[in-house]
Formats: structure tokens, sequence, C-alpha cells
């Protein structure tokens, strides 16, 4: 009578087992959009007999498995380091070209419209209209110089911004997974697999925005290092990051906080969306500003040597057009007419002798745009379209590589999800294995109990 | 392999989104009619689209410089035409002074017409353009020559002539050297020398009025030289003319090669595309309607 007994107990406890493998089956369903979540399976072990006259003692829980594919999740996070880069250089470069404006209708245009005030100058050197027009054309090159180079320092202005949110976001994942480590370390078995889910997210997250160095630990754990092996994330504690504004520019610095030491690791930040903002801010752009400036130096020091070689109207020596340029940093901001001249339309020099209707200098003028500027190898307009050119290659450049790491990042995610994510109709297969174990079960209760009824009607 | 639920949602998703962006684009394209969205979707042909842009205007520029130059020209060319016929009217008033048998009252009426003739060349060279003086080299905002009691001035202006640049290496007179036309290297102005030559055709003069006739000649001469220059540079300005016309279409064409969307690809894409668009949403909409479920009692 005490097998009868066992097999109730046996085909009770293996219904349970069924309803739970049922109730794991719906967690999975119930995840299947939820990010993170790692599909699972529940692994079954036989209780074996305990005596002679025993088949088995029936089915047990052995684990719950998570099916993590920790081999792709690894490239992930490096693909996904290169893709964040990338994309956000691609974006960070097109918000330039767009303030750049198009072909024909930015500094080309106003370069063009001042040379061509310059032709006009010269057909009638003693026109106050044509004089006018030089100084207003001057001033507006002047001006577009000047806005174009606002908008470098802009673009650099708002990768800093970016740089201090980015820190921000990096201190609350990095604190997120030293809590995760606790918990991780701490949670009973059945809460742990959660808590590694959340942490994949929180490491995905944190590898687009920084490269990372992650050590797994036995016990489940992370340590993360950033940088050149800087301590982020150590068992259950975290490192902060911090902004320290730098001199002249107040552009930020990036401190990592260790125990006892502050150390600058801005120049060790090379990955990820902050790898990429430091490059924009400290690399690329300052060099686009460099050639602007070598541009505007040029252009301005030509003008100026042909201008005071030249006379005014009244025969007197020639003013420089623009104020003289402090030198090549900075000349494209610092671009200004010459208040004497812009004051006074005779000042306007188109005269190589004092003869007012002598038009050398301004035949000069004109036929600049067709030499090349000093200090440069191409024509002003050329000059300038190949700056756009080169921040359009650089953009077109990021864009294809991002779109590569893309791609990657897709294959690998497609990769991943055939390990680890929910399949719906594997699911539903499930559902229906698992009902039909636990119908069986209920049968094989349904029997014993039977079984048992009989035994004790004989007993009766 | 096992295909997970949000593995094919999303790479339906993306499919369905790189279908729309194609879409959106040939969309574009035709509609603005513009090949190149943002600098980065060519980088050389942005570059290429610059430099056109700037010959465009270059051209337009020197276009402009040459419709100026021409009505300067043209302008010129008229005085100068007008100085010859006065002049040859001058020598044949000078010629039929001489003689023996010319009565006085002719004499008169010759001296009369010769210094008509010298107040009309002194009005001729002192023609203005917008303010400035055609005739006096590179000095336009003086006149040429001034009248000095019953004289004139000597030549105020300068030798240097003006030129404006009408394409890349051309150049045409913008000013005109009036000293070189009206004195040359004689020790006076033709004015001077026709004033001199009315004296002597009134006083009978015949060695007076053979120099004031050889002077004619000589004015003659210079006049037609810088008429027939004149004429070079109007003949040239014709040409350069037709060259810009010409460089200007093909700029317009290059450009046009680099920035104008090619209408009819365009429209065959975006009828791609949008075939290319149902067919990526409806293989969407279809494969992640079918499921296990479905047939499960």
């Amino acid at each position: 009578m005490s097998d009868l007994f066992r097999m109730l107990r046996s085909a009770a406890h293996s219904l349970e087992t069924q309803r739970y493998a049922l109730d794991v089956t719906g967690q999975n369903i119930a995840n299947v959009n939820t990010q993170g979540y790692v599909r699972r399976t529940v692994d079954f072990a036989e209780i074996p007999p305990q005596d002679p006259w025993s088949a088995g003692g029936g089915v047990d829980i052995a684990a719950v498995q998570a099916a993590r594919a920790p081999l792709i999740e690894g490239r992930l996070r490096y693909e996904q380091v290169l893709s964040a880069h990338d994309s956000a250089i691609a974006d960070h470069l097109e918000v330039i070209l767009g303030g750049l404006g198009q072909p024909g209708a930015s500094l080309d245009a106003a370069l063009t419209r001042f040379y061509t005030t310059y032709g006009a100058l010269a057909s009638s050197p003693t026109s106050a209209t044509a004089r006018q027009q030089v100084l207003v054309e001057a001033q507006a090159l002047a001006t577009t110089f000047s806005d174009i180079s606002t908008q470098l320092q802009n673009a650099r202005g708002a990768a800093d911004r970016e740089i201090r949110n980015t820190l921000g976001e990096i201190n609350a994942l990095a604190a997120e997974l030293a809590e995760l480590n606790a918990g991780i370390t701490s949670s009973a078995p059945a809460n742990v697999e959660a808590l590694r889910d959340r942490q994949a997210v929180v490491l995905s997250s944190l590898s687009a925005l920084a490269d990372i160095d992650v050590i797994h630990r036995a016990d489940g754990a992370l340590d993360v290092a950033i940088g050149n092996g800087r301590a982020l994330v150590v068992g259950d504690r975290h490192y902060d990051l911090t902004a320290s504004g730098t001199p002249p520019l107040g552009f930020a610095t990036i401190l990592t906080n260790g125990a006892d030491v502050t150390t600058d690791i801005t120049s060790e930040m090379t990955g990820g969306r902050i790898g990429a903002l430091l490059q924009i801010r400290d690399t690329t752009v300052p060099s686009y500003q460099q050639q602007l400036d070598q541009l505007a130096h040029g252009i301005v020091t030509d003008i100026n040597t042909l201008t005071t070689s030249g006379f005014d109207l009244d025969g007197n020596a020639g003013l420089a057009l623009f104020n003289p340029l402090a030198g090549v940093p900075g000349a494209a901001a610092g671009i200004t007419v010459n208040a004497a001249v812009a004051g006074n339309v005779r000042r306007v020099v188109a005269a190589g002798t004092p003869a007012s209707g002598n038009n050398d200098v301004a035949r000069a003028i004109a036929a600049l745009q067709d030499s090349n500027v000093s200090g440069g190898s191409a024509r002003p307009v050329d000059a300038w379209g190949a700056l756009v050119s080169r921040i359009a290659t650089d953009a077109r450049g990021a864009k294809d590589a991002a779109a590569v790491h893309d791609d990657v990042v897709q294959q690998l995610r497609t990769l991943r999800d055939q390990i680890s994510g929910v399949s719906i109709d594997e699911e539903a297969a499930m559902l229906m294995k698992f009902q039909r174990s636990y119908e069986a079960n209920a049968r094989f209760f349904q029997v014993a109990d039977r079984a048992l009824e009989q035994l004790m009607n004989l007993v009766s | 392999m096992r295909v997970a639920f949000n593995a094919a949602f999303e790479d339906g998703v993306r499919n369905i989104n790189n279908a729309s962006a194609a879409l959106a684009e040939a969309q574009r394209q035709l509609s603005s009619g513009r090949r190149i969205d943002s600098p980065s979707d060519d980088p050389l042909g942005t570059m290429t689209a610059i430099s056109e842009h700037a010959s465009l205007s270059r051209v337009d520029a020197y276009s402009s410089a040459a419709g100026d130059a021409y009505s300067r020209l043209a302008l010129a060319d008229t005085i100068m035409s007008d100085i010859v016929t006065q002049l040859t009217a001058a020598q044949s008033s000078a010629l039929s002074a001489r003689g023996s048998n010319i009565t006085t009252a002719q004499r008169q009426a010759v001296a009369n017409e010769i210094l008509a003739i010298r107040d009309a060349i002194f009005s001729d060279v002192n023609t203005q353009l917008q303010g400035a003086y055609l005739f006096s080299g590179s000095n336009v905002l003086a006149a040429p020559y001034t009248r000095v009691g019953q004289g004139f001035s000597g030549y105020q202006g300068d030798a240097t002539a003006a030129r404006i640049d009408v394409s890349n290496g051309r150049d045409v007179a913008a000013t005109f050297d009036g000293q070189a036309i009206l004195q040359g290297s004689d020790p006076q102005h033709i004015l001077d020398a026709l004033t001199d030559l009315a004296a002597s055709i009134l006083a009978a003069d015949p060695v007076g009025t053979q120099n004031g006739v050889d002077a004619i000649t000589r004015a003659f001469d210079r006049a037609t030289l810088a008429q027939s220059r004149i004429g070079n540079d109007l003949r040239s300005l014709d040409d350069v003319r037709m060259q810009l016309v010409s460089v200007r279409q093909t700029a317009v064409s290059r450009l046009s090669k680099v920035e104008d969307a090619d209408l009819a690809e365009a429209s065959a894409r975006l009828a791609q595309s949008e075939t290319a668009y149902r067919a990526a949403l409806s293989a969407v909409a279809n494969t992640l309607k079918l499921s296990l479920l479905d047939f499960l009692k």
C-alpha cells in the first residue's frame, strides 16, 4: 500500500513539475518583447528508485537554464563600440554640413560676389556705387567667414555638452552594474537569471557609450574597466567619471576618481560614443577650423597686400581693406572690414597709381579668384570646395563604416536571438507538450488513486 | 535554425524602413529635382558643384564687364568717327581757302567753320560716361582739355589708358589717351593747331595754312589709328561674348550633370522602390500573422 501512496506522491510531484514547466513557458511568452530577456528552459531530472520494488520517484526540476550566448554577446559589445563611434561622428558631421549651405549659396557665393564687385569696380573705378558695393560684399564675406567659424565652434560646444551628458549616463550605468553585482552575488539562484538579463542590457548600453573591458567573475558578477584599464565597476563598487572644465574654452576633461587618486583619462577614451565626441571636439572640427582659418588668412593677406600697394580715389596711399589678422588661428572668426575704409567709399582702393581712373588694383583683386590663395595650393573657391568635400567625405566614410558595423551588429543580434530569443511557435509547441505531459501525469495520478481505492475496498 | 519572434519582427521592420527610405529618396529626387541632398551623398560632386557655380558666376561677371566695355567702346567708336569726320571737313575747308582768288568774306567763313570744327572736336574729346572722362587716360575725373581764355589748356589726363578684363587673359580699353589722339608728337594739340589755322586763313598766310593742313593730316592719321584700335577691341569683344555664351552653356551643363536628378531614372527608381516597399509591407504583415497558436485548439 505504501508503494501506492508513493506513486500518488510521485504523480503529484510530477504534476507540479509539469506545471512549473508550463509556468516557465508562460514566462517566456510573457517576455517575448522584453529587452534583454533570455529564453528559459527547464532541465528535468529523473528521481531514481529508492528500493527494488520502485521504478523511480518521478521527475524533478534539475535547473532552469537561461540560453545565454556569451561569445556572441562579447562580440556584439565590440561591434557596438565601433558602430556607436562611427554613427556619432556621422551624425555630428551631417549637422556641420547642414550648416555649411548648398553649393552656390554659401561661402563660395560670398567669395564670388566679393571678387565680382572688384571686377565691376575695375570697369568704373570712380563710381561711388561700385565702391559701396565692394564694401557691402567685403562685409558680407567677413560675416560669412565668421558665421561658418561660429558654426564649427558651436559643433565643438555641442560635442562637449554631449560628452558631459554621456559621462552622466556612464556613471548611472556603472552604478546600476555595481548594484546588479551585489544582487547577483547575494540573491537566491531563482532570481539571478533576471538580474543577469538586466546586466547584459546595461553592459550593452555601456559598450555603446565607451570602449570597456569586462571581466567575468566566478560568482556571476562583472568587473568593468574603461580607458587603459581604469576601474569603473569592481564588484559592488563603482568609480564615477567626472568632467572638469579646462581653459581656455572650458571644455571638459574626463577624470576618473580611483580609490585615492584622480587621473585625467581624456586621451584614453577613444572608442564608443564618447570617443567619437572627443574626436569631433578635439581633433576633427579643429582641423576643419584650421583649414578655414588658413583660407581666411590667405584671402585677407592677398587682398590687403594689393590694397596697401595702391591708391584710393583721392590719390592717397591705400589702406588695408580688412583689419590685419594676428595670425592663422582664429582668422575666420576675426575678419573685420577696416573702419577707415568702411566709413568712406573714397578710401576703397582700386588704383595702382594716384590717378583716379586707374583700375590696376581692382583688376588684380578680381583676378585673385583665379590664382592660388597665399599659403595654399588652390583658388579661393576651390579651397572652400576642398574643405566642404573633406567634411563630406569624412561624414560619408563614417556613415558607410557605421552601416557596415550596423549590419554586423544586426547579424550578431540575429545569431544571439537564434540562441537566446523567444520563439512564439516554439513556446506554443512547449505549451502543448507540457499540457499533454500534465494531462498524462494527471491520468497516472487518477490510475494510482483508483488502484488505491480498489485496494481500500478490498480491505474494508 | 531557431527563429525568434523578436528577431523576425526586427528584421521585418528594418526591411520596411530600408524600403521606405529608398522610396523617400526617389520621391525627394523627383520632387526637388536635385540629385544631392547632403554633401556627404557625393563629396566629389559637391566640390565640382561649388567650382562650377563659381565658374558660372565668373562667366556672368565677365559677360557683364564685356557688356559694359561694349557700350564704352561703341561710344568711343562713335566719337572717333565724328572726330575723323570733323578733321576731314576741316582739311577740305582749309584746302578750299588756299589760293589768291578767295575773298575776305570767304576766308572769314572758312575760318569760322574751322573754329566750329575745333569746338566740336573739343566737345567730342571731353565726352563723359557715368561721370568719368573717356579720353583722359586714367585721370578720368579731369577733363582732357579745358578752355583757358580764348584758347585751350594742355592735356590734363595721363597717358595710361585703363583696361578692363572681359575674359580670362583678355582685356579691352576702358579709357583712352586723348593726347595721343589730339597731339601725338606734335608741338601743339589739334585744338590750338585749328585755332592757328583759322588765324592763318584769315591772314591769308599760305605757310601757316599749310602747317595747319599738315597738322590736320597727322591728327587724322592718329584718329584713324585710334579708331581702328577701338574697332579691333570691339571685334575682339564680339568673339569674347560668343565664347562666354558657349562657356556658360558648358558650365551649366556640367553643373546640371552634378546637381540635377536624372528625372527618368528617378521616376523608374520611384516605381521600383514603391514595389519593393509594398513587397516588404506585405511580406512582414503575412509572415508575422502566421503562428502555431492558430492551429492549437
